[in-house]
C-alpha cells in the first residue's frame, strides 16, 4: 500500500469524525439560536399584550394572519408566573402536529384573571436548521474533495524527489562507474535519506574495491612462493632419485600446477571485474572459432572425439583476448566432460554460437554451473572457475550464456 | 657467456643461477636496482633476468635507463604480473621476453638461450651438437647431411631439449612450453608422450643415437652421452 493510501486511510475517518461532530454542534447550536429569537418574539408579544391592555382596559384582537396563536382563557384563582415550554400543536391548516413553542402566562383585565397562552411553531426554525446542516454537509463534501485533491498534487510533488533517490539507489552497482547524483530537496528528512544512501553506496563500492583489490594483491602474491617451490622442484629433479622420490615429487609438480591455474583464474575473474580489458575490435568470430578448434586439434585427437563446426560468417564487437578466453574455455570445456569417441557440436548463427558435446548422462545443475567454484565430486584438475570466467566475460560484454541439457548433449549458447 | 640476475627473492636467484650454471652460463645476482645499476655501470651481460617488482623501484624504470644507455644486453623479464598491458610496456621497453612467475626453471634457460644465441651469432643462428645441426631461423633440423622432416610441436620440443641439455625437463614444463596457456588437461601427458615417442623415433631412424630418455614418468632427459 502507498504511502498516500495509508495517509488517507487514517485521516478520512478522522475528518468524517471531526465534520459528523461538526454538524452535530451546528445543528444543536442554531436550533437553540433560532428558539431563543423565538422566545423572545414570544415574550415580545406579551409586553405588546400588556401595553394594550394598559391603554384600552380590555384584551386585544387576535389577528387569524399571525404567526402566533394567541389564546385568552378566563379562568384561575392566582396569578402564574411566565412558562415557557415545547409542545405538539394541532395546525389545521397542515392538518399536522407541529412542535411548538409556547408561553404561558396570567393577567388581570378589568378585575379578572386570564390566562394567556401564546404559541408559534417551530416550523420555521426546522427548516431554517435544515438548511444550515445542508450548508454544512456540502461544505465538508466540498473541502474534503479539495482537500484530497489537492494533497494528491502536493504530495506527489513533495515526494518525488524521495522516489527519485530510490530508483537511484535501486540501480546503484556497487562495480558500476559513476556515483547517483541525488535530487535537490529541502526536506530534512530526503536529506537526511539521501546522506545515508550516499554513504552506503561510499561503503560499499569501497569494500567492493578493497575486496577487489585484496583479491588482485593475493593473487600476486601467490607467484612468488610458488615461483620458488617451482624452481625447487625443477632442480630436485636434476638429482638422481628412486621411482617413489619422483612420484612424490610428481605430486608436488601437479598441486603447484593446480594452485597455479587457480590463481591464474582468481586473478583473471578480477582482472575482467576490473574491467581491465579495455579495446574493443570487430572481430571475425568464425575464423576465431575454427581457429580455437585447430589449436585443440591434438586435444581433440588424443580423445578421438569429432567435431563438427557450422559456422555463418559472423562478426562480434569484443575485445580480442576475453573472446579468446572465452572460446577456449567453452571448447575446453567440450573436450573435457566428453566421453571418449563423442562429439562436439559448434553452430554460429546470426547472433548467437551454441556449443554442444556429449558427456555426462545427466544435465548438470543450471543454477550452479556459473558459480565459482562449483564442480562435482572428483574432478581434481578441474578448479571450478571455467564456467565462472565465461560467465564474467558475457556478463561485462553484454552477451548472454545460457545452459541446456537434451538427450545426453550438453549445450551452453552464448548470445549477443 | 654471462648472465645478470635481478630478483630480491634470494632463494629464487639462487635457484635460477644453479640451474643456467649448468648451461655453462656465469650468473651474478643482485636484489635491488641500486645494487644492479652498480653492476651495470662496470660490466656488460649477454643476458639480464630481470624482476620488476623490486624493493626499491621498477624494474622497468631500469630497463628504461638501460635501454637510453643504448645497452645492447639482452633482457628477459620475470614478473609476478601477467598483464597483457605489463608484457607489451616491458617488451616496449626493449626487453626481448617476458616470463609470468611461476616459471619452469626450464623455460627460463631456453629463452635465455635463445636471446643469448640471437645476439651472439646474429644472422646465422645454428646450434651443432653431435650429429645434429639445428638451423633456429629456417626452422629446419639436419642428422649429418640429411634434412629430418618433423612435425612443428616435434621440433620445438626438440629445441626445448637442447636448451636443457643434460637436465631433467619435466611433463608440466613441457606442456606449458608447447601450450602455455591454452590446454589445461592432464590430456596433454598422453599428447607429449606420442610426440616424445615419435620424435625419438625420427631421429633414430635417421641414424642418431637415443639422446631422449625417459626419467622415471617425471619427465625427459636430453643428453649426448
Amino acid at each position: 500500500m502507498k504511502l498516500t493510501t495509508h495517509y488517507y486511510k487514517h485521516i478520512v475517518p478522522a475528518v468524517m469524525v471531526l465534520f459528523v461532530a461538526v454538524i452535530g454542534s451546528a445543528y444543536f447550536l442554531i436550533r437553540h439560536a433560532l428558539q431563543r429569537e423565538l422566545d423572545l418574539g414570544l415574550l415580545r408579544s406579551k409586553s405588546r399584550i400588556e401595553a394594550y391592555v394598559k391603554a384600552n382596559g380590555r384584551l386585544p384582537e387576535v389577528s387569524a394572519f399571525d404567526d402566533q396563536h394567541i389564546v385568552f382563557e378566563p379562568g384561575g384563582s392566582r396569578a402564574a408566573a411566565d412558562s415557557l415550554s415545547s409542545t405538539m400543536v394541532y395546525i389545521p391548516e397542515q392538518k399536522k402536529m407541529h412542535i411548538s413553542r409556547k408561553l404561558s402566562f396570567s393577567m388581570m383585565v378589568n378585575g379578572q384573571l386570564w390566562g394567556i397562552t401564546i404559541s408559534q411553531p417551530l416550523e420555521g426554525t426546522r427548516h431554517m436548521t435544515i438548511l444550515v446542516v445542508e450548508i454544512t454537509v456540502v461544505t465538508i463534501l466540498l473541502t474534503l474533495f479539495f482537500f484530497i485533491l489537492v494533497n494528491r498534487q502536493v504530495l506527489s510533488k513533495i515526494w518525488r524527489p524521495f522516489y527519485r533517490s530510490l530508483e537511484l539507489i535501486g540501480s546503484f552497482k556497487v562495480d558500476g562507474g559513476a556515483e547517483p547524483t541525488y535530487p535537490e530537496t529541502n526536506i530534512d528528512e530526503f536529506q537526511l535519506m539521501n546522506t545515508h544512501f550516499r554513504q552506503a553506496a561510499e561503503n560499499a563500492s569501497r569494500d567492493y574495491r578493497n575486496l577487489r583489490e585484496f583479491t588482485e594483491n593475493a593473487s600476486h602474491e601467490l607467484q612468488t612462493p610458488l615461483a620458488i617451490v617451482r624452481s625447487n622442484l625443477d632442480l630436485l629433479a636434476q638429482e638422481g632419485m628412486s621411482e617413489r622420490q619422483s612420484e612424490l615429487m610428481q605430486g608436488v609438480y601437479t598441486a603447484v600446477r593446480r594452485m597455479k591455474r587457480l590463481q591464474e583464474s582468481l586473478l583473471l575473474l578480477t582482472k575482467i571485474d576490473n574491467r581491465q580489458f579495455t579495446g574493443v575490435d570487430d572481430i571475425r568470430i568464425d575464423l576465431a572459432i575454427s581457429d580455437k578448434v585447430h589449436q585443440l586439434q591434438e586435444l581433440l585427437h588424443a580423445r578421438s572425439l569429432h567435431c563438427k563446426l557450422e559456422l555463418e560468417e559472423a562478426s562480434i564487437p569484443a575485445n580480442r583476448e576475453l573472446l579468446d578466453i572465452l572460446l577456449n574455455n567453452l571448447f575446453s570445456n567440450a573436450i573435457r566432460h566428453n566421453i571418449s569417441e563423442g562429439e562436439i557440436h559448434a553452430q554460429l548463427e546470426g547472433h548467437s554460437l551454441r556449443v554442444s558435446n556429449t558427456g555426462a548422462a545427466e544435465a548438470l545443475d543450471g543454477s550452479r554451473i556459473f558459480r565459482r567454484f562449483y564442480k562435482k565430486a572428483n574432478q581434481s584438475d578441474n578448479n571450478g572457475l571455467g564456467l565462472s570466467i565465461i560467465k564474467q566475460i558475457c556478463d561485462t560484454t553484454a552477451m548472454k550464456v545460457q545452459y541446456a541439457f537434451a538427450e545426453g548433449w550438453h549445450s551452453f549458447t552464448i548470445s549477443w | 657467456m654471462n648472465v645478470l640476475i635481478i630478483e630480491d627473492e634470494p632463494s629464487l636467484s639462487r635457484n635460477i643461477s644453479s640451474y643456467l650454471l649448468q648451461s655453462l652460463y656465469v650468473c651474478e645476482t643482485v636484489a635491488t636496482v641500486a645494487m644492479a645499476k652498480a653492476k651495470l655501470d662496470h660490466a656488460s651481460y649477454d643476458c639480464i633476468v630481470l624482476d620488476i617488482g623490486l624493493p626499491d623501484g621498477s624494474g622497468l624504470e631500469l630497463l628504461r635507463e638501460l635501454k637510453q644507455k643504448n645497452e645492447s644486453d639482452g633482457v628477459v623479464i620475470i614478473s609476478a604480473k601477467n598483464s597483457l598491458d605489463d608484457k607489451l610496456a616491458g617488451l616496449g621497453l626493449g626487453a626481448d621476453d617476458y616470463l609470468t612467475k611461476p616459471f619452469h626453471l626450464a623455460e627460463l634457460s631456453a629463452r635465455v638461450n635463445a636471446i643469448i644465441r640471437r645476439r651472439a651469432f646474429d644472422g646465422r643462428n645454428v646450434i651443432t651438437l653431435d650429429r645434429l645441426t639445428i638451423d633456429l631461423l629456417c626452422k629446419s633440423i639436419r642428422v649429418d647431411d640429411t634434412e629430418l622432416s618433423l612435425t612443428r610441436k616435434e621440433y620445438d620440443l626438440l629445441v626445448y631439449f637442447v636448451s636443457n641439455k643434460n637436465r631433467v625437463v619435466t611433463k608440466e614444463s613441457i606442456a606449458d612450453h608447447l601450450w602455455e596457456a591454452s590446454v589445461q588437461m592432464t590430456d596433454s601427458f598422453d599428447i607429449i608422450y606420442s610426440h616424445v615417442k615419435n620424435l625419438r623415433k625420427k631421429l633414430m631412424e635417421a641414424g642418431c643415437p637415443d639422446y631422449i630418455k625417459s626419467v622415471h614418468g617425471m619427465g625427459y632427459k636430453f643428453s649426448l652421452a
